[in-house]
């Protein structure tokens, strides 16, 4: 795999107040949209499926958009990266959940799979990301 | 649950509050990097231990184990940052690394999400 450059994320070492006005707003409505995820999934699923469900729909979409993010140039701003980013992809997807989950039967399992979809979901937003920058 | 009880206002509003404060305590924290993303690696751990204690001390209170374990302790910790960590390292030639920062978050935030529920 070519050499990833995440020098965002070394910028952003420098933030400013409206960088940390942007992440709260991003992890705020991340974090609604997660509960909303997994509110949906428990009404139509039951509470036994929506519980691992959602957290695997949540990290993988999470990982994908990030890695989108990172290098599709409509997110290139230090702001956007900081909304979309750090906030947005950071809120709504979730390791607690995860650490808690382990506790629960079938956990091994589904959270392998969780593990290698977000990676692969990760990998695969860089490429979207990169070839978008291309076209343009 | 049923739809008016899982989208109360009340909820909503307390989760984005509180999962945007903890997204900015991640941000905060996120600065600290080096050979691995500690900081991320720390934001994930407490929060790992703030949803069990939450789960355990709250159990009678829907609402504040919502604002708390979905909110506070979703918004500070991150799968989408492991991912791109655990992508960054591997495409370093450092998959070992990789396969260690992974397994360490895992049992960092399992073992303190296990304190969590024994001490709340």
């Amino acid at each position: 795999m070519q050499l990833l450059k995440m020098s965002w994320i070394s910028k952003i070492n420098r933030s400013t107040l409206n960088d940390y006005l942007l992440v709260f707003a991003g992890g705020g409505i991340g974090s609604v949209l997660r509960y909303g995820v997994g509110g949906s999934l428990e009404i139509t699923l039951g509470s036994t499926l929506a519980g691992s469900l959602s957290l695997l729909v949540v990290n993988v979409l999470g990982a994908m958009f990030l890695g989108i993010v990172s290098y599709h140039p409509a997110f290139a701003s230090d702001a956007r990266k900081s909304f979309w980013g750090v906030g947005f992809c950071g809120g709504f997807t979730t390791m607690s959940g995860v650490a808690l989950f382990l506790y629960q039967p079938l956990s091994i399992p589904l959270t392998s799979l969780m593990f290698g979809l977000g990676f692969l979901g990760f990998a695969i937003g860089v490429r979207l990301g990169k070839a978008s920058g291309v076209k343009k | 649950m049923n739809i008016q009880e899982v989208f109360n206002p009340m909820i909503l509003l307390g989760i984005l509050v509180a999962g945007g404060l903890g997204s900015v305590i991640r941000f905060a924290l996120s600065k600290l990097a080096g050979f691995w993303p500690w900081g991320i690696l720390l934001a994930n751990v407490s929060a790992s231990f703030i949803a069990g204690w939450g789960v355990t001390y709250f159990s009678a209170n829907d609402t504040w184990v919502a604002i708390l374990v979905v909110g506070l302790a979703g918004g500070l910790s991150t799968f989408s940052s492991w991912a791109a960590g655990a992508v960054l390292l591997v495409s370093r030639d450092k998959a070992i690394s990789a396969t260690l920062y992974t397994v360490t978050t895992l049992i960092l935030s399992s073992t303190a999400a296990y304190l969590g529920l024994l001490l709340g």
